[in-house]
């Protein structure tokens, strides 16, 4: 063999290598369920009509990022408003549907906006309602990171880091902790790899799941397998209005034995009654570490969780 | 003169032989006038070399190196004949084309492939886009409200009614 092959063969092989290396790349970061379901539909998509999406995804690139953001936003909400209506229905919803469907919400967000208002004063226009939905969502959003504060889980420097932060960006770290808190109550019970895929699930994604949750168990965590719904509770629970009405007729339909659990896991009576009062999140949460303690005890292993003060709680009141 | 004979005849005029020997051979020779010819001859020619001058043959520095450089030449040289080192030039240039034309169609369809499976992946984006349009400000408060929804819990009892 001449000299000069060996060399050759061995860039050959370097090629090949960097071929397949190339070749192997994963893809970006798309919900694995959304990408399962939108690569079984363009399969079935004739040639011409793939190639108008391709030519529409070019337009989408060139729209400002801001523009492009709004887009996908809304594109997840409907998304997830198809789904739920199409879980409901058991069919494929048609845009008309799914137009339906978006009113309803619509009017719902304006019963809810106009909470607070004189009963007969003038019907809030869609600015006034985007306007009053954007306020109320601060102050949960801020009682939420206070509600986190207070149990120790962020701490007085990350909360004023929070709080710095322009609104958007406060709202997205505030859906990725809600995300995390919701996986740590969801996944009570659930197999491992439900628990491992709702971690590749965006925040609104993992939070309609908890919500279906909730309005099959009730309580999301530990709270919920210790007091599960009946049936009879459920037909109750279905007439409610609101996502707020329902929740807060969970906890009305509940106290009673929320209190006798408290009560006989030994906590205070003080303690007790502020719960009842309080955030049903925070309930919820508070009663899953509490039991969760006591569980590790009964088995020897260590616990945690509390609800100490935080020092600095931005004071939230509804507007 | 046969071969034997000759070399009979070398060994006496180099003084290789014993006695007997010798005599034999002088015997030869002086019976046979042919054999005494090639013998004078022979020993005239040993004569004459013997006479020849004996200064050191010294190769000049040029003569050296371009005989080292010969030497080094011949011995990196292809072993393969020419024909052979022809074809497997061709087969390695014909390698290098194809590794490289892979290399680069690769290149060219991973980028195509992650292009769509982005494309893919936003495929209801781009099938609503019409929708998505013509509903913006219903969307946007459907955004809000949905946001809103998973953050109501956190009010006291109330805050939320």
């Amino acid at each position: 063999m001449s000299l000069r092959l060996p060399p050759l063969l061995l860039l050959g092989l370097l090629l090949t290598g960097a071929v397949l290396r190339v070749d192997g790349g994963s893809g970006g970061l798309i919900d694995p369920a959304v990408l399962r379901a939108n690569h079984e539909r363009w399969q079935r998509l004739p040639e011409p009509e793939r190639d108008a999406l391709r030519e529409r995804w070019r337009q989408f690139h060139r729209l400002p990022s801001g523009e492009r953001e709004t887009l996908l936003q809304r594109a997840e909400t409907l998304r997830r408003l198809k789904a739920g209506l199409q879980q409901r229905t058991g069919r494929e919803p048609s845009a008309e549907d799914a137009a339906g469907e978006l009113s309803l919400v619509v009017d719902r967000a304006r019963r809810a906006a106009a909470v607070g208002r004189l009963e007969a004063g003038p019907a809030p226009t869609d600015a006034n309602v985007r306007a009053a939905l954007e306020r109320k969502l601060i102050v949960h959003v801020t009682a939420f990171m206070n509600s986190l504060a207070r149990r120790g889980d962020l701490d007085p420097q990350q909360l004023a880091r929070l709080r710095s932060q322009p609104q958007s960006e406060q709202l997205r770290d505030a859906l990725v902790r809600l995300k995390s808190e919701q996986i740590n109550l969801y996944a009570e019970g659930v197999p491992a790899a439900e628990h491992d895929e709702l971690l590749t699930l965006p925040p609104l994604d993992v939070a309609a799941r908890a919500e279906r949750r909730r309005l099959q168990q009730g309580f999301l965590g530990l709270l919920g397998q210790h007091l599960p719904l009946t049936d009879a509770e459920r037909r109750t629970l279905g007439g409610a209005e609101s996502w707020g009405e329902l929740l807060e007729d969970l906890r009305d339909l509940k106290t009673p034995q929320i209190r006798a659990l408290l009560v006989e896991r030994g906590v205070a009576a003080e303690r007790i009654e502020t719960l009842l009062v309080g955030p049903i999140c925070e309930m919820e949460r508070e009663v899953h570490l509490l039991l969760r303690q006591r569980r590790a005890q009964a088995t020897g292993a260590g616990g945690g969780g509390g609800a100490a003060p935080a020092p600095g709680d931005v004071p939230v009141a509804p507007r | 003169m046969n071969e034997r004979e000759g070399l009979r005849l070398m060994e006496y005029l180099d003084g290789r032989l014993d006695a007997g020997e010798r005599a034999e051979v002088e015997a030869w020779l002086a019976r046979d006038p042919e054999a005494r010819r090639v013998a004078e001859e022979q020993r005239r020619l040993w004569s004459e070399l013997a006479a020849l001058p004996q200064a050191p043959v010294e190769a000049s520095a040029e003569f050296r190196r371009d005989t080292l450089r010969r030497v080094e030449q011949e011995r990196l040289a292809p072993v393969l004949p020419l024909r052979a080192r022809a074809l497997a030039a061709l087969a390695a240039s014909l390698l290098l084309a194809v590794v490289g034309w892979a290399w680069w169609s690769a290149q060219d369809r991973a980028a195509r492939d992650a292009a769509e499976r982005e494309l893919v992946g936003h495929l209801h984006v781009l099938q609503e886009y019409d929708f998505l349009r013509s509903h913006a400000d219903e969307l946007d408060i459907a955004v809000q409200s949905e946001i809103l929804r998973h953050f109501l819990g956190e009010l006291p009892r109330e805050g939320t009614r």
